[in-house]
């Protein structure tokens, strides 16, 4: 019994439930001779995965749907053994190599290596290529995405590459170049709603329109976690009601709290507490930079547009540090200190005036 | 053979043979445009009127300087080259030329050695078959300007002395990151940007025989805008276009070019305060478009608007500048789209 | 090659044995010959002079003495070329015998030899061999010279004797009246310059000085026992001594364990007792591979094998042969790591099989990996000296070299050093270079804490000692550390400044710790190590001048590194999970923290909160369609727990989960694949039978799925692991009576049947 996020995923590509006209286009690229690398991006919860999934299919038949998953052994040139995971079927296989940190170069180099190295056996194979999907290619070291572009150009010829990314920024100009862009934009409130209404439907349950709505706009335009809520909503509370509480994640209310703490007092005490709590997001995986604008977007809300701007730059100042540096919670407790320090100036003058 | 294996790959192409000696037995999927529609010889090259005269007279003598060609991408310096190459070996191409691109490596020790141990062959004046050729190799680095200066200055001494055998001929974007005493030792060209007119004709030509339906010559003229008059882009998104709807509009190169469309701009370039801001970057971010293109367009959108006073550009093109620097470096999309928007906001209500 | 008068070897005649250390035979032969002297092949009553050099044939030197030739070393060879251009007398033949002439040695032995001196004599420190080597050619020297009755000799001897002495006031030099103390030079007949270490120079000569090691009961005293009998017991005692023997003396044992703190004197005692019971020291430590093949060939080789050392020390005749070797394994706790694997096994296979004495020396001897050895080992531990022996000893030190130690500080000099006494003197010969340094200041400094150097980081009286220098200073007492420390503990300062402006400083500090951490991490990318004065002054100075103030609350330590390794955990687990659930869901591993793991916890958790023991097999479903192992749900109620929340496993009944566990365990025959299950796996997605155990590749042959390989394959794995314990057996058979039956049920065979054997490999692995 799988939630209902993974038991309704469309598996077809003229199933999908919003970008339709993207997904016809897609069909048409496969029923081409040729088939390009693909680098698709979009936003988490967007439907990326789900839409190659479907184009697989529609490459290879179901066959690619017999996944199993295997260890790969890899040997760094500095001579230290690293393994990575790969869930693969008999004509494709997904990797993510940023599993691997730093040494991410030396996977991307082998394994394309090995993939390209075998070719298919089967010539009743529709296809004479195999197809490697690499993801989080965002978040990968630019040594390896240099390594991606030279490998890309050399076993053309016996695999094609799929990327992954959540955003093109960071994926070098090169690789954008030699790759088909497909831009996979979230799905609207709307979209969600309707997509959370039909699944209800297939359930057997009645879901009211209004709580699809309310569900879609917590849920950030992020359809994974909106079905999710969804169910957590049913598991809460059934028959549904249009005004029933709609759980948001755990962590989202966690900052929240956070940014109340920062605008409750402003003074080390303080500051010494939210390192508490800063620590314990970082623990919990939420990445530093939703952090980051997570606390921007709470603690701006009443300040006027002069102070606004400050904290918007401070924010993006510390968030670039943190990138480069090694420990994020030194750039974010000098944020949240930044804040606190000027937001202290801020109420005093604004009190000052008062009186 | 690298030559063709370079430059806007979308394709499963198998290397395509310069001079048509390997027959197309296996079925092969169709080559890139770019590379199917590369110069054969130096007077296919579009525009590029003076380098081509030099070049054609330094043909006719059977001699080459070495040469630094240096220009904005996609005006014809590899295309140029290679043409040249073909004209000057014809068959023999192969074995007399040595090319080099940012994607081999190309450290001091391969400089070291492997151009060093070519450059120092010596090759005979005739042609297997007896007729007569240049009596030298050539030596084609592409991208010299992502060549480390160490490499290059390992270069330096190599090109000297064997100029006997060996010609060089370095291509780049940016003359400035060449060392001098490279420069010096070379006959500069400068390619300058394509006229618009003649992109369009050659595309709308390539369209011809590709037998792709372009409709008026408008979908053409928004290609050549949208990709600067680098011939190669244009040519690229024509094809992923095509591919991808199977025929050419131009909603289907902004996409695959994923350029971010220009009213997006524009917004962003109008906001007025914080909230607008706020639900801007967001939805700016949720339908997937990228912050540095959104950046580049505004630099353009910035310095080219008429309704900003200078004091406002300098604010807003400072910012962007530090901005674009931070998302090079990773910095999260959604807090620099925010920061420069503050600026922007700021300079709007401050003229 | 100095310059000499030409002719001044004239009527020389010389032998050349051994190898020089700074000259080729070739270059010494030239610049005879060019000052008029001769070279001679073989020794004979022609010779004048033999030239000896390091490794000398022991022959030749011991004819050359029988003889009356006057051997002189290289040094004293230029030395005669230099003096005779000082003397403008041409040398005659008797003179020339005379090794040296005074003004010369006085004056050239201190300006151009020197250095040259210096090298070779901090060679020979290293080298027990040459010095000892040396000592002899002195000795013999010395007798030649006792010999030689010319009043010319006598005037040498004296002014030599002055020169000795003057020099003695820099340092202790050899001369007999100097055997009274109770450290003393050991290299002293050439280390007349006073930058030799002073551990090095204060060596104990012999058994007598070792600091703490006086009496009968002492270390030195068993270990000298120990040695002196090994022949004697091994000869003695039947080649198996029965265990009676085990007595004090530790005669039993083969090798012998010396174990203590650094800084004892362990390498000290050893290499004594040796040299006094006359045993060869072949000396193994941290620096040479250990590694199992290395131990064998190399030691196997050296121990079965005589030592030609004796010869090249010129000991004459069976001294030299008889010379018995003693192995030395340094610092074996130090054996470890890939370089030196399998050596400590190795190590105690040669000590049972060993024909000669084994020492092995170690810090810590109840360490894991001593272990296996101490077994094996006559054991003798090293304390730490008393410190009023400490003391003393450091006090006859000080005052050889002229130093004037307050015996107050000096305490606290060997307090702080934790009674290493290798350490003290470390400390000691540092003040004594720098006399002038504010004592007090420069003892309290000797070692400070963490927590010291972070309180000192943010003192603002402190600030007004100490120079920007002092101050950077402070954050390299432990690089890695500080900023951490100072991170953890700014905000417990008190900046001293008014109150508007604390925030405001807190933030500074706050932003130069993040620049330090941007540095850091560049260091560390690039190991541009030479950044780190930058990283201490953003890390600590900056932080600490914003901050002045004092610290008013207790000095923490960095929470940073437990969080840090917390999160890894999380992240760890999460990438398990990840792992696991690859082949049904679809997101990142973000995704899996962020939106899938609380969901996923309540959909396994809450049917057995809320049906109890009905709900199991609504949860056993669950875990089975996302392939998550029992663990899994343990991480991830870990992973979605937040501060402040109740943990929802507590909710559900003991007796229910501990039925679910069962249930788990018992797993193929109860619950998984239960016919609706499969048949709504089959139609969602045919293909995900994966298997979640990442170790086992199992196959999906596509179409042909009763490929006998496989079978076999499985079937092996099966047999092997079912050997371990009967019951896996039945559970087993159990799953195969399941299977078909469940095979009679299923329109698909092939599939499901794949389906079972993964399912019996889950099984068996579970019961493992």
């Amino acid at each position: 019994m799988s939630l209902w996020v993974d038991k309704h995923r469309p598996r077809d590509l003229m199933k999908l439930d919003y970008h339709k006209d993207q997904a016809s286009r897609l069909k048409n690229l496969v029923q081409q001779s040729d088939f390009p690398h693909l680098l698709v991006y979009g936003p988490s919860g967007a439907g990326k995965k789900t839409r190659i999934m479907c184009l697989l299919r529609e490459l290879y038949g179901s066959g690619v749907e017999r996944l199993r998953q295997e260890t790969m052994n890899f040997t760094t040139p500095s001579n230290k053994k690293i393994e990575i995971m790969t869930v693969s079927s008999n004509y494709h296989i997904e990797v993510n190599p940023t599993d691997v940190g730093i040494h991410d170069r030396v996977v991307i180099m082998d394994l394309v290596k090995n993939v390209a190295q075998t070719h298919q056996i089967d010539s009743s194979g529709q296809r004479e290529f195999k197809v490697v999907i690499l993801n989080e290619v965002d978040d990968l070291t630019k040594d390896a995405q240099h390594a991606l572009r030279r490998t890309m150009e050399k076993y053309v010829a016996t695999c094609r590459l799929i990327l992954i990314a959540n955003s093109i920024s960071r994926v070098i100009p090169a690789i954008r170049s030699r790759c088909l862009t497909i831009r996979v934009p979230a799905p609207t409130e709307n979209e969600i709603s309707s997509v959370l209404l039909g699944v209800c439907k297939k359930e057997g349950l009645s879901l009211p329109t209004e709580l699809a709505i309310r569900i879609a706009k917590c849920a950030d335009r992020n359809l994974r976690r909106a079905l999710l809520m969804c169910e957590a909503c049913k598991v809460q509370q059934y028959p549904f009601t249009p005004d029933q509480k709609v759980p948001e994640p755990d962590w989202q209310l966690y900052i929240k709290e956070t940014a109340s703490m920062i605008l409750s007092e402003q003074s080390p005490k303080k500051l010494g507490e939210v390192r508490q709590k800063l620590y314990e997001l970082i623990i919990h995986g939420v990445p530093p930079d939703v952090v980051f604008s997570g606390l921007l977007c709470e603690l701006v809300k009443n300040c006027d547009m002069a102070m606004k701007c400050q904290v918007a730059s401070h924010a993006a100042t510390y968030e670039h540090r943190m990138r480069l540096g090694n420990k994020a919670i030194f750039h974010l407790e000098a944020f949240v200190a930044k804040f606190m320090a000027i937001y202290k100036k801020f109420m005093e003058e604004s009190l000052g005036d008062v009186f | 053979m690298q030559a063709f294996l370079k430059t806007g790959k979308i394709s499963g192409s198998d290397k395509p043979s310069s001079s048509g000696v390997k027959p197309s037995a296996k079925k092969k999927p169709p080559a890139p445009w770019v590379e199917k529609y590369r110069p054969k010889t130096i007077d296919d090259i579009v525009d590029q009127g003076e380098v081509i005269q030099v070049l054609r007279e330094c043909l006719a003598g059977g001699d080459l300087p070495h040469l630094l060609f240096y220009g904005p991408p996609g005006t014809g310096k590899t295309s140029a080259i290679l043409a040249a190459a073909r004209q000057l070996f014809g068959d023999i191409t192969k074995d007399r030329v040595l090319e080099l691109n940012a994607s081999d490596e190309r450290g001091i020790q391969v400089v070291r050695d492997k151009v060093k141990a070519f450059a120092q062959l010596t090759v005979s004046s005739t042609r297997p078959d007896g007729r007569p050729c240049p009596p030298y190799k050539l030596v084609i680095l592409d991208e010299a300007d992502s060549m480390t200066t160490a490499a290059q200055a390992a270069l330096r001494r190599t090109m000297e002395r064997e100029t006997r055998t060996t010609r060089f001929c370095l291509i780049c974007n940016y003359v400035s990151r060449i060392i001098p005493p490279i420069t010096s030792r070379c006959s500069k060209f400068r390619f300058k940007p394509l006229a618009r007119e003649n992109v369009i004709k050659r595309l709308s030509e390539i369209c011809e025989t590709e037998g792709v339906d372009i409709g008026e010559g408008t979908v053409l003229h928004q290609a050549v805008e949208t990709c600067d008059g680098d011939l190669r882009r244009a040519l690229t998104a024509l094809q992923c276009c095509q591919r991808l709807l199977g025929k050419i509009t131009a909603e289907g190169l902004i996409e695959v070019t994923g350029l971010v469309p220009d009213q997006l701009v524009q917004d962003y370039l109008n906001i007025k305060n914080y909230t607008e801001l706020e639900k801007f970057v967001y939805s700016f971010l949720m339908e997937a478009y990228s912050a540095s293109q959104l950046l580049e367009q505004l630099s353009a959108l910035v310095v080219s608007s008429g309704h900003l006073t200078n004091k406002q550009k300098c604010a807003i093109s400072e910012k962007l500048a530090i901005c674009s620097h931070r998302l090079l470096d990773g910095g999260a999309e959604s807090m620099q789209l925010t920061d420069l928007g503050c600026t922007i906001i700021m300079a709007n209500n401050d003229p | 090659m100095p310059e000499g008068s030409p002719d001044c070897l004239k009527d020389c005649a010389f032998l050349l044995t051994g190898v020089l250390d700074s000259f080729e035979r070739e270059e010494i032969t030239d610049a005879i010959v060019k000052y008029g002297g001769c070279v001679k092949n073989g020794i004979s009553k022609k010779v004048t002079h033999v030239l000896a050099g390091e490794d000398a044939g022991p022959v030749k030197m011991a004819k050359a003495q029988e003889l009356g030739i006057k051997i002189i070393n290289e040094d004293q060879f230029l030395q005669m070329i230099r003096d005779s251009i000082n003397k403008d007398v041409p040398n005659n033949r008797k003179e020339t015998k005379d090794e040296k002439t005074p003004n010369g040695k006085a004056k050239a032995d201190h300006k151009a030899t020197k250095n040259k001196k210096l090298e070779k004599s901090s060679n020979e420190e290293s080298n027990g061999k040459s010095t000892k080597n040396k000592m002899k050619h002195n000795k013999s020297s010395d007798k030649h010279r006792d010999e030689s009755k010319s009043p010319h000799r006598i005037n040498n001897d004296s002014i030599e004797n002055n020169v000795t002495n003057k020099e003695k006031s820099e340092s202790p030099v050899k001369t007999d009246n100097v055997n009274g103390a109770v450290l003393e030079s050991c290299g002293s007949i050439e280390s007349t310059t006073p930058s030799i270490m002073w551990v090095d120079k204060y060596k104990p000569q012999n058994l007598k000085q070792i600091i703490g090691q006086h009496g009968d009961a002492s270390n030195v005293k068993k270990l000298c026992n120990w040695l002196s009998k090994w022949y004697l017991n091994r000869k003695a005692k039947l080649p198996k001594p029965s265990p009676w023997a085990k007595n004090d003396d530790g005669g039993y044992y083969k090798a012998a364990l010396l174990s203590g703190p650094p800084g004892v004197g362990k390498t000290t005692t050893v290499s004594l007792v040796c040299k006094e019971l006359g045993f060869d020291m072949v000396e193994f430590n941290a620096s040479d591979t250990r590694s199992k093949t290395l131990i064998k060939e190399q030691i196997t080789e050296l121990l079965t094998t005589n030592s030609l050392s004796g010869f090249a020390r010129g000991n004459i005749g069976k001294q030299a042969m008889t010379k018995k070797h003693v192995l030395v394994m340094d610092e074996v706790d130090g054996m470890a790591g890939n370089e030196d694997r399998g050596g400590l096994q190795e190590l105690i296979g040669l000590i049972k099989s060993t024909s000669v004495p084994i020492i092995c020396m170690c810090n810590d001897r109840n360490s894991q990996k001593m272990r296996s050895l101490v077994n094996y080992c006559y054991d003798l531990r090293f304390n730490r000296p008393r410190h009023d022996q400490i003391k003393s000893a450091m006090m006859s030190i000080c005052f050889k070299e002229g130093v004037k130690v307050p015996p107050a500080a000096l305490s606290q000099v060997i307090e702080a050093a934790e009674r290493d006494v290798r350490q003290t003197l470390h400390l000691l010969s540092v003040w004594a270079a720098r006399p002038e340094a504010h004592i007090g200041h420069k003892v309290k400094d000797v070692r400070l804490g963490p927590w010291e150097v972070t309180r000192k980081v943010f003192s603002e009286e402190e600030h007004k000692t100490m120079s920007l220098h002092d101050r950077s200073d402070l954050f390299f007492y432990d690089y890695s550390l500080a900023p951490l420390f100072v991170q953890e503990n700014y905000l417990q300062v008190t900046p001293h400044c008014p109150k508007k402006e604390i925030l405001d400083r807190v933030s500074q500090a706050a932003d130069s710790i993040s620049l330090g951490d941007l540095v850091d991490a560049r260091i560390r990318t690039n190991q541009a190590w030479s950044l780190l004065p930058i990283q201490a002054m953003y890390s600590s100075v900056m932080a600490g001048q914003a901050m002045r103030g004092h610290v008013s609350a207790q000095i923490q330590f960095p929470a940073w590194l437990g969080r840090n390794s917390r999160a890894n955990k999380m992240k760890r687990l999460c990438q398990e999970i990840h792992a696991h659930t690859r082949l049904s869901t679809s997101g990142s591993k973000s995704s899996i923290f962020l939106d899938y793991c609380t969901h996923l916890r309540d959909a396994i958790v809450n049917p057995l909160i809320k049906d109890r023991n009905d709900g199991i097999a609504n949860s056993m479903q669950v875990l089975e369609s996302y392939h998550l192992l029992r663990e899994d749900l343990d991480s991830l109620t870990e992973l979605s727990l937040w501060p402040g929340q109740r943990n929802p496993m507590l909710l559900i009944d003991s007796k229910v989960k501990a039925a679910m566990t069962r249930t788990y365990n018992k797993s193929g025959t109860a619950l998984p694949y239960a016919p609706g299950t499969i048949k709504k796996v089959r139609t969602k997605d045919d293909g995900e039978l994966g298997d979640e155990l990442d170790d086992e590749t199992y196959d999906v042959d596509g179409e042909e799925d009763s490929d006998p390989e496989n079978d076999v394959l499985i079937k092996k794995k099966k047999t092997e692991k079912s050997a371990g314990s009967s019951k896996e057996k039945s559970s087993c058979n159990k799953e195969k009576a399941c299977s078909s039956k469940e095979k009679g049920n299923q329109s698909k065979d092939k599939p499901s049947s794949s389906k079972e054997k993964k399912n019996k490999k889950h099984v068996v692995k579970k019961h493992l």
